[in-house]
């Protein structure tokens, strides 16, 4: 119960502000959802759509997938100074990075399945239900890292936040060992952008 | 009181609407099942034999013509093996053609697995200055030769080691196939093949249903959905019945070669002991089993 009031209130508090703020956050819905009716047309006529072919199979979504990688992991510059050298002005906005560093990983997840050809099919690369081609594929990797990067960040976050809604004091045995365990993550989620390109073979035609 | 009873109501009528949800999405249970088809390697005799029949009842459905889909396995004590011969190829891409029949192709959005490069004399084999859309009036054009290259199937395949849900690999016989119903369209393979061979179907294919070829495989040259990638399968559903692949048997000038690796009187033996045999992109360590020498 104290979890739901957390989230209702959170949802009223996001929808407090300004007339310059509902212009911002009216923007950015135009935006999605002219993404959104984009990505439609992609789904009824295929990826033909995006004007990649064969000899340039990869395009705009990997190379935004890989910039958002950066930015994810980009979070443990600010985890390390907070958390590692308890650096008291970094403490404050030590959370906003981790909240951008969701957010990234939730679009980097989400470029992904928009570039599969099939979508609904994502499943077939989880370990028990569909057949994981772990440690062999970079992508494997890939999703197996990211998604755990995302656990990890998005548990802590809502656990700090939901400390600070009702003003307690966050468990520092909950909150330490998980931040501490997303520095090598973050380094981790960097490598498949690397392993990702260095393990091709380029070819001029 | 009044709380209570709208809670249980509401809780009612959820779990009703759910329970008649999944019962009607239960209609279409073809549909179901082909979504919640496993990886073709881990099916049984059983469950392979039921695709098949699915499958052909819905081409027959699709297309109006009667389909035979095999799943045939690899036969035993067979590795296959192709040599093409770069003194004889002529650079006339009826190779290109037979196979888009044969393997029913799209036509629109236009896919070729065979992809002929036109490369000059004097600089020898240099992809870098290749040219695959060579169009003069008659081929050969002096000063050049020709070199088609389609799927190599490399004994250390870097396509099979980049596909994230195993929906390619290599089968027994050498050939290195793709469930078309288990992959994703990642493209990582495309990205990973040195030799361009991997094509993908940006758009949803299009065939005349005239030109389409009954004969299919599963592994092979059955009609394509978009999404997902496809490649030369040495025409599986012919070698596999101990034919030729198309390209071998429309080359008007006999420079194609194909046979049984492990078969000592076999005419690809006989080449690669006594011929000057080279494999593209040696360096790479792919280990094509697909061979390029000069027969004359």
């Amino acid at each position: 119960m104290n979890f739901f009031r957390f989230i209702t209130g959170s949802v009223k508090i996001i929808f407090r502000g300004n007339k310059t703020y509902y212009a911002w956050l009216i923007f950015l819905l135009l935006l999605i959802l002219w993404g959104g009716s984009g990505y439609l047309g992609q789904i009824n006529t295929g990826l033909i759509k995006t004007h990649m072919r064969d000899s340039v199979s990869w395009g705009f979504y990997i190379g935004n997938f890989t910039f958002l990688v950066g930015v994810a992991a980009a979070a443990v510059m600010l985890v390390i100074p907070a958390y590692i050298y308890d650096w008291k002005p970094i403490k404050e906005i030590v959370i906003f990075g981790e909240l951008l560093a969701v957010c990234a990983v939730i679009m980097c997840i989400s470029f992904i399945i928009v570039d599969l050809g099939n979508p609904l099919r994502f499943w077939h690369m989880l370990p028990l239900v569909g057949t994981m081609n772990f440690p062999s594929s970079m992508l494997s990797w890939d999703f197996f890292v990211l998604s755990f990067y995302l656990l990890i960040n998005l548990f802590v976050v809502t656990y700090l936040l939901y400390c600070i809604f009702y003003k307690k004091e966050y468990n520092k045995s909950i909150v330490l060992p998980l931040v501490l365990l997303s520095i090598p993550m973050a380094v981790a989620i960097h490598t498949t952008t690397a392993f990702l390109y260095n393990a091709l073979p380029g070819r001029v035609f | 009181m009044k709380k209570e009873n709208s809670r249980r109501s509401f809780i009612k009528k959820v779990s009703l609407a759910t329970f008649s949800a999944l019962a009607l999405s239960g209609c279409n249970g073809a549909a179901l099942d082909e979504f919640l088809q496993q990886n073709f390697r881990t099916l049984s005799k059983k469950e392979k034999d039921a695709i098949v029949k699915n499958l052909e009842k819905k081409y027959k459905a699709k297309y109006g013509k009667e389909f035979h889909v095999s799943d045939k396995p690899a036969l035993e004590g067979t590795l296959f093996g192709y040599a093409l011969d770069l003194s004889r190829c002529i650079g006339c891409r009826r190779c290109v053609y037979a196979c888009v029949k044969e393997n029913n192709q799209s036509r629109e959005p236009q896919i070729h697995w065979i992809e002929v490069l036109q490369m000059e004399k004097e600089k020898g084999i240099d992809f870098a200055h290749s040219n695959a859309q060579y169009n003069p009036e008659k081929v050969p054009e002096e000063g050049y030769f020709y070199v088609p290259i389609q799927c190599q199937q490399c004994k250390n395949p870097p396509c099979v080691k980049v596909c994230p849900v195993k929906a390619t690999w290599q089968e027994p016989d050498g050939i290195t196939v793709i469930d078309y119903n288990w992959c994703i369209g990642c493209r990582y393979c495309m990205a990973a093949c040195p030799y361009g061979a991997r094509h993908f179907n940006w758009g949803e294919p299009n065939i005349p249903v005239e030109e389409l070829n009954p004969e299919v495989h599963y592994l092979g040259n059955r009609p394509r959905v978009k999404g997902v990638v496809e490649k030369c399968t040495y025409c599986i559903q012919r070698s596999r019945e101990g034919k030729y692949p198309a390209c071998v048997e429309i080359c008007p000038v006999g420079a194609r070669k194909f046979g049984n690796l492990l078969d000592p009187d076999s005419e690809i033996r006989y080449i690669l002991e006594n011929k000057r045999v080279l494999v593209l992109k040696q360096e790479l360590n792919t280990q094509p089993k697909f061979y390029y020498f000069f027969g004359i």
